[in-house]
């Protein structure tokens, strides 16, 4: 792969327009739909999150389901049943074997991905032509940090390679925006700007020199991380150029405010981090600033206290561990209602966010996959009938609507049901190649 | 220092002709590594590095191989902190162009220079007619000094400065003295080679298994190699954040703030630089002392532990001082407030937790997470009069969680009398502690009660040494150990099992092992 600048040129027509800008600025059927993995930690309570009828809804998912335009474009997946054996316990499986479809690597303490995620084989086979290819971002801040890393994040680019998790907004901020013009600048500035990305676009071609030199000398395995560390690279440089080639992607990717004040790290700002993180999430997938994201709200096996919505009880171990179906833990089983149904709110504003955003014909929802699921099936860690909702018509694939009831489909489906929609050809995901798509939901 | 922190530098241990079992490899650099890597190319902290995301751990280890790669996200890390880093240091401070000197001739010796320490070699012709044309372009826009900023953010950003190659040059799988070079440095002192070193790799010499060991004993001797040992078994012991351990005070664990986790923290770098000063450093001084730092912020944790009880008199102002404890109660690193409170969740003890960690820390042993059907409530249903240890007694009585827990919560058992922030009790709940505990399934086996008298076990156990071995191994390796190693471990255990071997010596021995300047083919 040649990393030239005469390449880039090349590779954007010569015309000095990045690919991506020209591509978003051209009919949107040209890219796959935009996909958000978002993923909750310690179960739900199943008898309250599970609508009553394939056309009613929940307690759990009234903020969704009680929305008639959201509504319209979700759907409730019950019945994944994850099988995966191995290393861990089911917040390490449940993290990183749902979307890998192989059991963890490492040992049982540091259970890590074996094998790359389904987000970034999407991203690998599509390489979408935007600032951001995928972006892994969430909320980590906890009093209790997981005691091992392998918690954080489940997105992997192969075996044990983890994507980390960006979990602080003002950062993502800065690097969403560093790609959109300032509509201010001078005459003056935009060519001290021109003249900076012209080294700056040198310089990785010194650097790209010699990762092509050090490349040659390696066998495959260990070229295989070169090729991560040259197509991040090549990522970065398409970025670049872009808030000095355009000015169309400004229009719809207005600059928001940030709130101010918010701490990564403090477990009391969950709430407003998560609304920052998701807010920007939309931002950047509405206007075409990413294509793939992947989102824990909170790590495998978090310890969240839930103050803000009064609980303050270690969710983990005083509630789901805890929670039992038949009605014997009435005050936990409020407890584990209203913190799935805090999450359901967070999913909710951001389809809705999606949804107010023209995009082709419809909204962007309606170009979008956003998956909410969860690690575990209850609290007290089965792994059967997993809380999963689509929302988001993926271009119009997914037909279906309402309650989608299966008997126990193996949660490699659902991954296989992912990259097909996002335009990737499989029949199967990681141990079951042949495992195929979940039938009932296009 | 005196020269008795490493005691027996003698001609080490024969060599085995053991066939190498690293594979040809690059490595990343961790990111202690790469902080002091830029620290040393540009003479100061650099603080974006700070802002880094972590790596994951393997084995509690940040810097496993296969895991240490730069892919999304990272790039653009490494490359904000190399831009910064170049806008913030004084680069022309850092070329000293002389006062006779054609800029133009400063600028090539500037190029070479720093290039040969950020690759850890000299630059070859076509690296530094590339950094050449770069300068150049800059200077025409920014000039001169915009030159060598320049190319200060792309060595910094070079794939050559961010990996260690372990790739050799002929078909015998023998690494390039510069290769060497780097590889001795970043296992003894967490950095780049120091000029010495670096020259000894220029003259070619680290082919020769003698001009290596002469190197390794000279650099275990610096005060860099002994704050890289100390940052190994802090990771080893799982103290590598004491400022992220959490009590939650509305359980009552007072006495536990802020200010004393810094101290605590400030502390333990003392014992562990105590522990391993000339005199100890040992396997015993390590896990048997019964020595302790303590400061007036912590003294309250060490109540009714320490020969002498701590007064006003005992402290001038906050400073720590080092303190005998009753060897009875206290002994070793495990018997310590900070370690007790790190292995305890936020509001009990935990045997399961300090049990585990023994079993997998000290005995190299890991077992199976709980199997699904399993809650953990069988152990946080409080009643009156219960205490932790007869909640915890309920796994042995059940089938589901008697295999592995057997194994486990006796030992967690033997520190009952130490709560959750490390403080000697003698009640739980209102009724007295049963602070007696069992090890099996090791080479010390039988009862004890307290963690000074497993200490005891500790220090004569063999197993708990070779466990040791393997996981200096992991840490300076980068990777996990597999049979093929054992050619070398099991010398090493050898090694280490005799009483007077410091740890430091086992380091040096590691290092400069037979195989350890060549590699395999890769797989």
């Amino acid at each position: 792969m040649s990393l030239s600048r005469r390449h880039l040129l090349r590779a954007t027509g010569g015309l000095g327009v990045p690919l991506f800008l020209r591509q978003a600025l051209a009919a949107p059927p040209t890219l796959p739909p935009r996909l958000c993995i978002l993923m909750q930690a310690n179960g739900t309570h199943q008898p309250t999150f599970w609508p009553s009828s394939p056309t009613g809804s929940s307690p759990i998912l009234e903020p969704i389901l009680g929305d008639a335009s959201l509504r319209a474009k979700t759907i409730v997946v019950k019945g994944i049943l994850n099988n995966q054996m191995g290393f861990g316990n089911e917040h390490d499986r449940g993290w990183n074997s749902l979307w890998t479809g192989v059991a963890p690597v490492g040992t049982p303490e540091d259970g890590f991905g074996g094998a790359a995620s389904v987000d970034q084989m999407i991203k690998q086979a599509l390489r979408p032509a935007v600032p951001f290819p995928s972006l892994n971002c969430g909320v980590l801040a906890a009093d209790i940090g997981p005691k091992n890393g392998h918690r954080t994040s489940f997105s992997y680019a192969g075996p044990h390679r983890q994507i980390p998790t960006q979990t602080d907004p003002y950062r993502l901020y800065a690097a969403l925006f560093s790609v959109v013009p300032e509509a201010s600048d001078s005459a003056d500035a935009t060519i001290r700007a021109r003249q900076r990305l012209r080294l700056k676009r040198s310089l990785l071609d010194v650097v790209a020199a010699d990762l092509k030199a050090l490349e040659g000398r390696l066998g495959a395995t260990e070229r295989a991380k070169l090729d991560l560390h040259t197509q991040a690279l090549r990522e970065y440089e398409q970025r670049l150029g872009a808030s000095l080639e355009a000015g169309a992607i400004n229009g719809t990717c207005p600059r928001t405010t940030m709130p101010a004040g918010l701490d990564p790290r403090r477990e009391d700002d969950v709430p407003g981090l998560l609304d920052a993180m998701i807010d920007l999430v939309g931002l950047a997938l509405a206007c075409n600033l990413t294509r793939i994201v992947t989102f824990p709200i909170g790590h495998s096996g978090n310890n969240w206290r839930y103050r803000w919505l009064g609980i303050d009880k270690d969710n983990h171990e005083e509630l789901a561990h805890r929670d039992t179906p038949d009605g014997s833990t009435p005050e936990i089983a409020r407890h584990m209602t209203s913190i799935s149904n805090w999450a359901a709110k967070a999913v909710a504003r951001l389809c809705r966010s999606l949804d107010g955003a023209p995009d082709g014909a419809g909204t962007a929802l309606d170009n979008s996959l956003v998956v909410w699921a969860n690690e575990n099936g209850t609290g007290y860690h089965t792994m059967r009938e997993l809380p999963v909702v689509l929302l988001g018509r993926a271009g119009g694939q997914l037909k279906a609507r309402g309650l989608v009831y299966y008997d126990d489909q193996s949660h490699r489906r659902l991954g296989t049901t992912v990259l097909n929609l996002m335009g990737v050809e499989a029949t199967g995901l990681g141990l079951e190649p042949r495992c195929g798509t979940l039938v009932g939901v296009e | 220092m005196p020269r008795d922190w490493v005691a027996a530098p003698g001609g080490g241990l024969p060599d085995r002709a053991c066939a190498p079992a690293t594979p040809r490899r690059l490595r990343r650099l961790s990111l202690p590594e790469y902080s002091a890597a830029v620290r040393d190319l540009v003479g100061r902290p650099v603080p974006a590095v700070q802002d880094l995301l972590p790596d994951a751990q393997v084995n509690g280890f940040a810097n496993h191989a296969e895991t240490l790669v730069i892919a999304s996200g990272r790039f653009d890390e490494l490359a904000l902190v190399a831009e910064q880093a170049a806008a913030q240091v004084d680069v022309e401070a850092l070329a000293a162009c002389r006062a006779a000197e054609p800029r133009d001739a400063c600028a090539t010796r500037f190029i070479l220079a720093l290039g040969r320490r950020a690759f850890g070699r000299p630059l070859d012709d076509a690296e530094a007619a590339r950094l050449r044309r770069l300068h150049d372009e800059a200077v025409e826009v920014g000039g001169p000094t915009a030159g060598l900023r320049l190319v200060l953010e792309s060595l910094l950003g070079s794939p050559h400065f961010l990996y260690r190659t372990e790739l050799g040059g002929d078909a015998g799988g023998a690494l390039s003295s510069h290769e060497v070079a780097r590889q001795l440095a970043f296992a003894l002192t967490g950095g780049p080679p120091d000029p010495e070193l670096a020259s000894a790799a220029d003259r070619d010499e680290l082919r020769e298994r003698a001009a290596v060991r002469r190197q390794v004993l000279r650099l275990a001797q610096t005060p860099t190699a002994r704050a890289h040992v100390a940052g190994f078994l802090r990771a080893w012991l799982g103290l590598g954040d004491v400022r992220s351990i959490y009590k939650v005070q509305l359980y009552a664990v007072a006495g536990f703030s802020e200010a004393t986790k810094a101290a605590l923290d400030g502390e333990l770098d003392l014992l562990l630089d105590y522990a391993l000063s000339p005199g100890g450093g040992t396997w015993s001084a390590l896990v048997g002392q019964a020595v302790a730092f303590a400061s007036k912020r912590t003294a309250h944790l060490y109540a009714g532990t320490l020969e002498a009880p701590a007064t006003e008199a005992t402290f001038s102002g906050d400073a720590p001082v080092r303190l005998a404890t009753r060897p009875e109660l206290r002994r070793g690193i495990l018997a310590m407030p900070v370690w007790l409170a790190a292995h305890s969740p936020v509001h009990r003890t935990s045997p399961v937790e300090r049990g585990l960690a023994v079993r997998s820390r000290f005995f190299c042993q890991s077992l199976p997470q709980p199997p699904p059907t399993v809650s953990s409530a069988v152990v946080d249903a409080t009643s009156a009069g219960q205490t932790v240890r007869d909640r915890f007694e309920a796994h042995s009585r059940d089938p589901a969680c008697r295999g592995c827990h057997a194994l486990i919560d006796p030992i967690g058992f033997g520190f009952e009398n130490m709560d959750t922030i490390g403080r000697l009790r003698s009640e739980d709940g209102g009724v007295p502690v049963n602070a007696s505990g069992a090890l099996v399934g090791t080479d010390v086996d039988g009862p004890f009660t307290g963690p000074a008298e497993l200490a005891e076990r500790l220090v004569r156990s063999r197993q708990a040494r070779d466990c040791f071995v393997v996981e200096l191994f992991r840490f300076i390796e980068g990777r996990d150990e597999t049979p093929a190693d054992a050619c070398e471990l099991r010398p090493l255990q050898d090694y280490f099992a005799d009483e007077q071997r410091k740890v430091v010596d086992l380091l040096v021995e590691l290092v400069s092992r037979g195989s350890a300047g060549r590699r395999r083919p890769e797989p």
